[in-house]
């Protein structure tokens, strides 16, 4: 049962069942006679609440009157000024038209969440944005180069051989950061704290024993990989919350752009310009 | 009715076509379920410590289409998922049409957008029948609907009612189901340890043209702040009666909020002045709700930079960055000489320990903090990727001449080449949540960045000697023998003076740093407060000259291609400063001041960009900066 609740082809024809509703009931002209107003449980339910958004409350029978009369004035006035053509060639209404059907467009699809079938889809093929990225755990050990760079270089060689006989980092080189090691990072992480440089540059090394110098931005480093392991696809459940507002965020982008292209392709446009008629 | 229904089910059938992402094949769900890597690992070694470990960086003042005047000029589009997505790292289409994308997200970011005619133009735009219930309602839909003249005419309306508190209108279920709207998506996006969302808005007091702005910040969730609506300048403009909101939504709800100002440097003389609003007397019991509520200042932001003054502080050579002084917000009134003490920060530091002789109690003791204040839904403070104050000044060729904010008097208009690709928040808290944030801002371990994330940790302390900054437990040390930024000094033991340990590092993809410098304030026996900026450790072998002054670092930028070279500063600069001039018996502040080396400003990358040429006028090239809050000295 579930699984047919999921299933877009039903969505489809719901949805389109409801749009054509909406539109019935918006428009209304032809379920209800040109020369009959009815006030139904259904209009006095919806003036109802319409007064208890603003009000916070019900209304009570006098002001329900009131409102009824309210009513059946705008729709008089509505059916004439429609019945006399006042809505054509009105800026004001035409802008309306457009803004109620934008949000029409914009609010059928912000309710639907996608089922995981899509959004594995979307993963998919949105890959690069959602793969998890290597974690890597190093220690680093720093050398600011200062006022005497070259003493500084030959230090930080001296300082390689110690530490690959067993010397132990925390002692060695200058200070910098509160760690010397880091344990399981990922290259954006190394990145803010080292730049871009240096994190390239570690990308490329293999666990192993201690080597650089390694350049940053603050000077240079003599590194130990520790251990690297791969990023890959996180399991879907990590990832299907966002995955879920990435995927509303990219259809809310496109959806009016798709639509007004749909929707135009079914008119034929002359433009006349200079004389000239350009058919498209 | 056939037509319709063709119509109708064409709409369906477009609206719900499936989106076709797989490239060839179906792709079975548990495919993707390889291992995690180190999912439960910890960042740092350090994290039981319990102090700070890394800055966070982030931004606790923005707009969206939600606020009138953010709504009503080009922002059209955008809300606050979009503004948490963007902040996030994610790209975004901004209202211009282009693509936008942070080079690194943020940590942090509240969405903030004025109580005032809160949510009013998406509901103007949506025709929601409150808004048509109502006269004034009717007649600013019909403005909206002829397009920009119009808009800009309900606008000007909005900034009259602003001017004089009074609201035109007023839908509270609008206010209300925005409210509700807000938080929930904050809630959505927040997370805690990756990205912390908060719940916030503007409370947007603005009494003839004055401004008396603050960010109102909840550190809670939408289960505490759904109990309330904002207190709004329509409520009350002063600022006395939005504290006392505020500690009636504490005592509701359990709740922590805290109030932040911002643009001292066009409140026209009023955003720490030494009497109230009303005009009365500072008391002991205002000193008391002010420090209780505004621990923090934005002083640093898109309408300029609010450290100091020029005229404030003649002998520092760097007091004139971003100056905003040609009037008060709305360019009603002019800047006067006699405003400007209490419109900047470092002079209200000031002001406060010599109020705070007076009352018992500092009601001016606020840390320093930068945001942005963009109206775009982006935050953007980067020089190279500014997105504009408004939406209208996203890029294009000719924002920079664009008003930014227009005067019925010339003189005391703004414009686009005014504005500022600032501020940034930095924030030394012990996780990335909102209570690990809000408490670190509590307790002003926090500093402001102009935009670069420049990293700055100052300790100070009586016993600290020159090879402690060269400690491998540097953090751990200053914690167990000193204070942090926004801390207190007190007593002085008999015959020691403050010693301040502070390190700093470039922004790794940024500028190298020009120097770092300690500005003191203090009030001496008479009353009278003083003030020096020290020098105290730069780049290079530059000497101090006979006149006490540093030479300039010198300059790389080449502003026809809108580039530097780091050959000329420092990295890192690591230093031991000790007051050559400390009397115990005198209250004193220190904050760290440091500066980079000189960078192009956004507008030559403008100029660069849409190849254009910009009035002489206007500046292209600047040192970039950060100001940490100040460490106290009460005797």
């Amino acid at each position: 049962m579930n699984a047919i609740w999921r299933e877009p082809l039903l969505h489809f024809i719901i949805i389109g069942a409801l749009v054509f509703l909406a539109f019935e009931l918006s428009q209304g002209d032809s379920i209800v006679e040109e020369d009959h107003i009815r006030i139904d449980a259904g209009t006095m339910a919806q003036l109802q609440a319409q007064f208890n958004r603003t009000r916070l409350r019900q209304p009570t029978d006098d002001e329900l009157s009131k409102l009824i009369d309210n009513y059946i004035r705008d729709e008089v006035y509505y059916r004439e000024a429609r019945a006399m053509g006042l809505d054509q060639n009105d800026t004001v209404v035409r802008k309306r038209m457009y803004q109620k059907l934008d949000f029409l467009l914009e609010e059928l699809t912000e309710e639907k969440t996608p089922n995981d079938e899509v959004l594995a889809q979307f993963i998919d093929s949105n890959a690069s944005q959602f793969r998890e990225e290597p974690h890597i755990s190093f220690i680093q050990v720093f050398f600011n180069l200062g006022k005497n760079p070259e003493l500084t270089r030959n230090l930080a060689r001296k300082t390689l051989v110690r530490l690959n006989n067993g010397a132990t980092p925390e002692t060695e080189g200058d200070p910098t950061f509160e760690q010397q090691t880091y344990q399981g990072v990922t290259p954006s992480e190394i990145k803010r704290v080292f730049g871009t440089a240096f994190s390239q540059q570690l990308n490329t090394l293999e666990p192993s024993e201690w080597v650089g110098p390694v350049t940053s931005v603050y000077g240079i480093h003599i590194v130990k990989v520790i251990n690297k392991k791969e990023g890959g696809m996180p399991p879907f459940s990590d990832i299907r919350q966002r995955a879920i507002r990435e995927y509303k965020a990219d259809r809310r982008q496109d959806l009016r752009d798709i639509a007004y292209k749909k929707m135009r392709e079914r008119y034929t446009i002359t433009i006349d310009s200079a004389g000239k008629a350009i058919k498209s | 009715m056939n037509k319709r229904i063709i119509s109708a089910a064409f709409l369906a059938a477009t609206i719900l076509q499936p989106a076709v992402y797989a490239k060839d094949q179906s792709v079975n769900v548990l495919g993707h379920n390889i291992e995690k890597p180190n999912s439960q690992m910890e960042y740092s070694p350090h994290i039981n410590k319990g102090f700070p470990q890394k800055v966070l960086w982030g931004d606790t003042h923005l707009h969206t289409t939600y606020s009138p005047d953010a709504g009503m000029v080009g922002n059209f589009n955008l809300g606050p998922e979009d503004a948490y997505r963007f902040a996030r790292g994610e790209q975004v289409r901004a209202n211009n049409g282009m693509q936008v994308k942070l080079v690194r997200p943020l940590d942090f970011l509240a969405v903030t957008d004025h109580a005032e005619y809160y949510g009013l133009i998406p509901a103007l735009r949506a025709g929601d029948p409150s808004i048509l219930s109502q006269e004034v309602g009717r007649r600013w839909y019909k403005l909206f609907n002829e397009g920009a003249e119009g808009q800009y005419k309900v606008l000007l309306e909005f900034a009259d009612t602003l001017n004089n508190n009074t609201a035109a209108f007023n839908a509270e279920d609008i206010r209300r189901s925005t409210w509700e709207m807000e938080n929930r998506v904050a809630d959505e996006y927040n997370e805690p340890g990756k990205f912390t969302a908060f719940i916030g808005y503007e409370w947007t007091s603005t009494p003839a043209g004055d401004n008396l702005h603050r960010i109102v910040l909840f550190k809670d969730d939408a289960k505490k702040t759904g109990q309330i609506i904002p207190f709004s300048s329509f409520d009350s403009t002063d600022p006395e009666d939005l504290w006392d909101f505020l500690a009636k939504y504490e005592a509701k709800t359990g709740g922590q909020v805290m109030a932040i100002p911002h643009n001292s440097n066009v409140s026209g003389g009023l955003m720490f002045d030494t009497k109230t609003l009303k005009g009365k007397k500072l008391t002991k019991a205002y000193a008391e709700m002010r420090a209780r509520f505004e621990r923090i200042h934005e002083m640093t932001q898109m309408k300029g930079d609010s450290e100091t003054h020029p005229k404030l502080s003649p002998d520092d050579e760097f007091a004139n960055y971003e100056t905003w002084d040609k009037g008060n917000l709305t360019g009603v009134t002019a800047t006067t000489d006699d405003m400007l003490p209490a419109m900047y920060a470092r002079e209200s530091l000031k002001t406060g320990m010599k109020l705070e002789k007076k009352l018992g109690v500092n009601p001016f003791k606020t840390g320093f903090i930068g945001s942005t204040d963009s109206h775009t839904s982006l935050s953007t403070a980067g020089e190279d990727n500014f997105f504009g104050k408004l939406s209208q000044l996203e890029p294009n060729a000719s924002r920079w001449e664009h008003y930014t904010i227009k005067s019925d008097t010339p003189e005391l208009s703004t414009y686009g080449s005014d504005t500022t690709a600032s501020g940034l928040a930095a924030v030394w808290a012990t996780e990335n949540t909102r209570a690990g944030i809000f408490e670190a801002m509590q307790r002003r371990e926090v500093y402001a960045s102009t935009g670069p994330r420049i990293t700055v940790r100052v300790f100070a302390g009586w016993d600290f000697v020159e090879t402690d900054i060269h400690r491998s437990n540097f953090a751990q040390y200053g914690y167990e023998n000193g204070v942090p930024m926004g801390g207190d000094l007190t007593k002085a033991p008999k015959g020691k003076t403050p010693h301040l340990l502070i390190r700093t590092l470039r922004d790794p993809d940024g500028a190298n740093l020009d120097r770092v410098q300690v500005v003191k304030g203090w009030v001496d026996k008479k009353g009278d407060s003083h003030e020096k900026v020290f020098d105290v450790a730069w780049s290079g072998d530059r000497k101090i000259n006979s006149k006490g002054k540093l030479p300039a670092v010198g300059n790389t930028v080449n502003i026809a291609d809108a580039s530097y070279t780091n050959t000329i500063g420092e990295p890192l600069i690591f230093t031991h400063w000790k007051d050559p001039q400390f009397d115990p018996a005198q209250n004193a502040f220190y904050y760290v001041r440091v500066l980079e080396i000189p960078t192009p400003r956004w507008t030559a990358y403008d100029a660069k960009r849409f190849g254009i040429k910009m009035d002489k006028s206007v500046l292209n090239e600047h040192q970039e900066r950060a100001y940490t809050s100040a460490i106290w000295y009460t005797p």
